[in-house]
């Protein structure tokens, strides 16, 4: 027989422990008392009964069907995914080529014998020169002027 | 979980380091696996049939986006509960829902086949009885919600709903805990003729 008192505080602390009891999660010792406190209290009986209800009809709740093509859409979303990582491993790669390009291209001295474009054209010039021409350019490169032997300059953008 | 393929078993992890290795295809078989309960895992926590189609195919996409990150030896199940639970209540918030649970009722209505023979008026008080708990989930807070269902519907123990979730022992104790006994008022409450609340 429980002591009024007693058993009113163990009930409170039975309810307290009682949704873990019934989930199976309760350290030993306490689901021992647990369990002896319930053999011998209808009102904390009552309450699992209740506790143990509630969870069968959450667990009751139909179940519904995925749509019949859900596998395949996913599929899809996932191959269309893979398809634009494709993609974009190979604008990545693209991407790195140009640069390359680019880099090689434009950056670096086209003329790696050490002479400016002018000088090239200087050399070109000199090639078709007669003798006793001269050739010199302007300050800002924009005309050329052959020397003649004579003394006579001629001017002309080449 | 492990499934027989000529007389082979493919465990989860034979199969995710499969689809890690480039074929994509083996994802499927994963999907198969695991579409059901994430679709009513969905739907019980939204309350829509279309909409937790549609965020489950979003789940198994995430999955797939995710996979590189899952370690072996860890729980798969874990991995794609966390990534469902992160999905359904990002969508929850963007949608700002107060009741939904209306329509999950509706979706089963007359469809209703329970075990066993039963007389018209216990399949009536069944479904009547369903009604009543899937409003009371509805009227729930969203964690007390996910906290029943992680325990009850999906029958995951504490510390694999703390992996899940990121909650703690005591947290989760909590919310289980209330969210029984709330679930249990609501419903006597409303048997013995009161109003939602």
């Amino acid at each position: 027989m429980f002591n009024k008192r007693e058993n009113k505080m163990k009930c409170r602390e039975v309810n307290r422990l009682l949704s873990r009891y019934q989930d199976y999660e309760l350290e030993e010792h306490l689901g021992g008392s647990v369990k002896e406190h319930l053999s011998a209290c209808e009102n904390c009986r009552m309450e699992l009964d209740e506790l143990n209800r509630i969870s069968r009809d959450i667990a009751g709740i139909r179940d519904v069907d995925p749509t019949e093509n859900f596998t395949t859409e996913v599929m899809s979303l996932v191959k269309e995914h893979k398809e634009k990582k494709f993609a974009g491993k190979f604008a990545y790669i693209y991407s790195f080529v140009f640069a390359l390009f680019f880099i090689f291209g434009v950056l670096i001295d086209p003329y790696p014998s050490g002479g400016s474009s002018e000088e090239i054209g200087k050399l070109e010039l000199s090639s078709v020169l007669l003798d006793g021409q001269k050739f010199t350019s302007d300050d800002n490169h924009s005309s050329v002027i052959i020397e003649l032997a004579g003394g006579k300059d001629e001017k002309g953008i080449y | 979980m492990t499934i027989k393929k000529n007389g082979m078993e493919f465990s989860d992890d034979d199969v995710i380091r499969s689809v890690k290795r480039g074929n994509t295809a083996n994802f499927e078989v994963l999907v198969n696996r695991y579409k059901s309960r994430i679709v009513n895992f969905v739907y019980r926590m939204i309350g829509d049939y279309d909409e937790s189609q549609n965020i489950a195919q979003e789940v198994f996409f995430q999955i797939y986006r995710k996979i590189g990150k899952y370690k072996e030896n860890s729980t798969f199940q874990s991995f794609i509960y966390t990534i469902a639970r992160n999905i359904t209540l990002n969508y929850l918030k963007k949608m700002n829902r107060v009741t939904f649970f209306s329509r999950l009722s509706e979706k089963g209505e007359g469809e209703y086949i329970p075990a066993g023979d039963v007389t018209p008026a216990e399949k009536m008080q069944k479904e009547e009885r369903e009604k009543i708990v899937t409003r009371g989930l509805e009227n729930l807070i969203i964690n007390q919600r996910l906290a029943l269902i992680l325990k009850i519907y999906l029958r995951f123990s504490y510390k694999k709903i703390a992996d899940v979730t990121g909650w703690s022992q005591p947290k989760i104790e909590t919310l289980i805990s209330r969210g029984k006994v709330n679930l249990k008022n609501y419903v006597r409450l409303q048997e013995k003729g009161g109003k939602d609340v």
